[in-house]
């Protein structure tokens, strides 16, 4: 019982226990979905949402949201197709003008969010549109579509079922909890997120500190960019307009805090499974379109309230009542 | 077992049953809505059987060998014949119904979810339309080096494209003839405003070009305004009701060239106010014949969804049973178009049904039969 209580209380749980049933079910009702085909369908979609996820978990490391997230891969994606197909630059050379173009959109939006003392909901809000403007503007509708094949070959690298990008994504992942585990700049993040003001007397550059975040979730936004540019083989204005809520599903079903001070990267890369597992249950269940989006919001409401009562129950038996001190354990 | 623990339990049990009665009232899955369309609207046998075609399964091969899957770029009116006229083709062939799985948004990645997963659940052949030309292409290339064959319908992606063929509307000539239409009807003089789609649509660009081709031909008639993205209603409805409160008094003609866009310019032609301004529409919506046999619109170019799912079954089917696209044939088909008015808006479905049975009757020509064994 003791080992149960401990496998409750670990934050991990509320995820893991449903991708367990999710997979089970997947795997029994579905001949197709072990098939080579679909895992690595099912990883190259996981790769973007993992990318997307750790991009909004720093900024949700601040307690703050990047709702711009999109259009900061958006912008990054047409600048690399800009630089490939009408400056002629090879392809490292144009993903290092996406990244950092992506990195100083990020820094852009920290160093507003820092300086201004405009809410920082309504600025991200606001550079949505002031980032997907200037990629519209820059290709007036148009895609990039005629990239060199090397950016294809990126996408199509696998080791056996497993394609190479997810791999990359789970290196990023081990960076971002590397950071945050072991990096003064990762517990700098969560002491702001935590209490802007204690971050503050303990002698924390806190605008600095939420720049850098911003800037890095840029950054994060940029490498989902090329990895979406390579899936796609072209470059074009639709790229990030499908990230912001499925950034957001899978790092609060990972158990991150939408209030701040509290990070899990493992949490957001299981998060990311099961956000395509239930995505692909609904699929092979042959679920209406129109309804599509509703039994998702059901299913993720579901998830987050079994983690809501388990937190509960864990709560209830931590803390010891009069009754049990002087019955005994009355649940056991 | 505590309260607490059995509450839990129960949450999760809820939604485990409620999720499959809510798939249930909601109508089905999208096959039981091909089943709903079938019924609502199969006109009848269409084209008889033809004897080069096997009835049912080869040699060799079973009936789960022709489980094909149809997903349109996202939800729209203008594939809703498609399901049913597939399933016609179906029965006619002596093969599985469709499987429908389209996207709720015209996102590529949603589409690719959905395309993923028809195929993980066995579809052998896919017909589509692509949410997005340029990026459904990598999707495409993907699913025919697995070895499932697949058709395009409603707009091509970007060419070069591994499909095999694509079956549409000419995008471009139909914009330039109903543009040519309207600016008749306007006395080859005046402003006209286009009215446009999803700029990321794969035929929106190629209409745009038919409308100013079209008027680049009247020296008198001037494009005054485009408006694009006028792919949900209620964004249309305010768009072209600021536009008109605007300039109405300055329009002459409007050209609106996608399904949302006519049925929304159809709604404001019955309003009086606006009887000085021409317009043609796109597709079939009920406003917009409904504003031509009333004389409030002069037209619509009516696409053929009907033709091009019926004719992308057959194909899968040749496919499956080794039929190969002869090379050299033309990757993009032209399914039909047609300016619909007041002479014949109550012959239109015969029109689309004697177009198909055309475009059938010499199919198998662009196609090299099977190698006999």
């Amino acid at each position: 019982m003791d080992r149960i209580k401990k496998l409750l209380r670990n934050d991990l749980t509320s995820v893991l226990l449903p991708l367990f049933v999710l997979f089970i079910v997947l795997v029994t009702t579905s001949n197709g979905f072990l098939s080579a085909y679909n895992i690595t369908s099912l990883l190259e979609q996981i790769t973007i949402f993992v990318l997307i996820g750790m991009a909004q978990m720093m900024v949700l490391s601040l307690g703050q949201f990047n709702l711009a997230l999109g259009s900061m891969g958006c912008l990054s994606a047409i600048s690399m197709g800009f630089s490939m197909q009408v400056l002629g630059l090879p392809v490292p050379a144009a993903m290092v003008i996406g990244l950092a173009i992506a990195a100083l959109l990020g820094w852009i939006q920290g160093l507003l969010i820092a300086r201004s003392g405009i809410n920082p909901f309504m600025i991200t809000l606001a550079l949505i549109s002031v980032f997907y403007g200037i990629a519209a503007a820059l290709t007036q509708g148009k895609a990039y579509d005629r990239l060199p094949a090397t950016i294809q070959k990126i996408n199509l690298l696998k080791f056996g079922p497993v394609p190479a990008t997810f791999l990359a994504s789970l290196i990023v992942c081990a960076l971002v909890y590397f950071l945050f585990r072991y990096l003064d700049i990762g517990k700098r993040l969560l002491a702001v997120g935590e209490n802007p003001l204690a971050a503050l007397f303990t002698g924390i550059d806190v605008k600095k500190t939420i720049t850098t975040g911003h800037m890095v979730s840029g950054l994060l936004c940029g490498i989902a960019a090329i990895i979406q540019i390579s899936k796609f083989g072209s470059a074009q204005i639709s790229i990030g307009n499908d990230w912001m809520l499925t950034s957001f599903v899978v790092t609060v079903l990972g158990g991150t805090l939408l209030s701040g001070g509290k990070v899990s990267a493992v949490g957001t890369l299981l998060g990311s499974f099961l956000m395509m597992f239930i995505n692909n249950l609904l699929v092979l269940w042959g679920v209406n379109a129109y309804i599509f989006q509703t039994i998702l919001g059901l299913v993720l409401l579901g998830a987050f309230e079994v983690d809501r009562a388990r937190l509960s129950i864990i709560k209830r038996q931590m803390v010891p009542t009069n009754q049990e001190s002087t019955e005994g354990n009355g649940d056991e | 077992m505590s309260k607490r623990i059995t509450k839990a339990i129960v949450i999760a049990a809820i939604i485990g049953i409620v999720q499959p009665l809510v798939v249930f009232a909601a109508g089905g899955s999208d096959q039981g809505k091909a089943k709903a369309a079938t019924q609502s609207q199969a006109p009848g046998k269409m084209v008889e059987k033809y004897p080069v075609i096997a009835y049912g399964p080869i040699t060799g091969k079973t009936a789960a060998d022709y489980k094909f899957g149809f997903s349109f770029g996202g939800i729209a009116s203008y594939a809703d014949p498609c399901p049913g006229m597939a399933d016609l083709a179906a029965s006619e062939l002596g093969i599985p119904k469709i499987t429908v799985q389209t996207p709720q948004n015209w996102i590529q990645n949603e589409q690719n979810q959905k395309l993923d997963g028809l195929i993980a659940s066995g579809m052998k052949g896919i017909f589509m339309m692509p949410s997005e030309p340029t990026a459904g292409n990598a999707q495409i290339s993907k699913m025919v080096s697995a070895g499932i064959p697949v058709v395009c319908m409603g707009g091509p992606p970007e060419l070069p494209s591994k499909t095999v063929l694509t079956l549409a509307t000419e995008a471009r000539q139909a914009a330039y003839d109903g543009t040519v239409a309207l600016i008749q009807a306007m006395g080859e003089k005046g402003n006209l405003v286009a009215l446009i789609p999803m700029l990321n649509d794969t035929n929106t660009q190629k209409r745009l070009t038919g409308i100013k081709d079209a008027i680049a031909k009247y020296p008198n008639v001037k494009l005054l305004q485009s408006i694009a993205d006028m792919e949900n209603t209620e964004n249309a409805m305010t768009q072209l009701g600021d536009l008109l409160a605007a300039r109405g008094k300055e329009i002459d003609g409007i050209m609106a060239a996608g399904y949302t866009a006519a049925a929304t310019c159809a709604t404001f032609m019955m309003k009086p106010e606006y009887a000085h301004i021409k317009s043609v529409g796109f597709d079939t919506d009920e406003k917009v014949m409904t504003a031509i046999k009333a004389g409030k619109m002069t037209g619509t170019m009516s696409q053929n969804p009907w033709g091009q799912a019926y004719i992308s079954m057959y194909t899968l089917k040749m496919l499956v049973d080794g039929w190969k696209y002869k090379a050299g044939q033309p990757e993009v088909i032209n399914s039909g178009s047609f300016l619909i008015t007041t002479a014949n808006v109550d012959k239109y479905e015969q029109m689309i049904k004697d177009e198909t049975f055309k475009i059938m009757a010499t199919w198998t020509d662009r196609f090299d039969p099977p190698v006999k064994m």
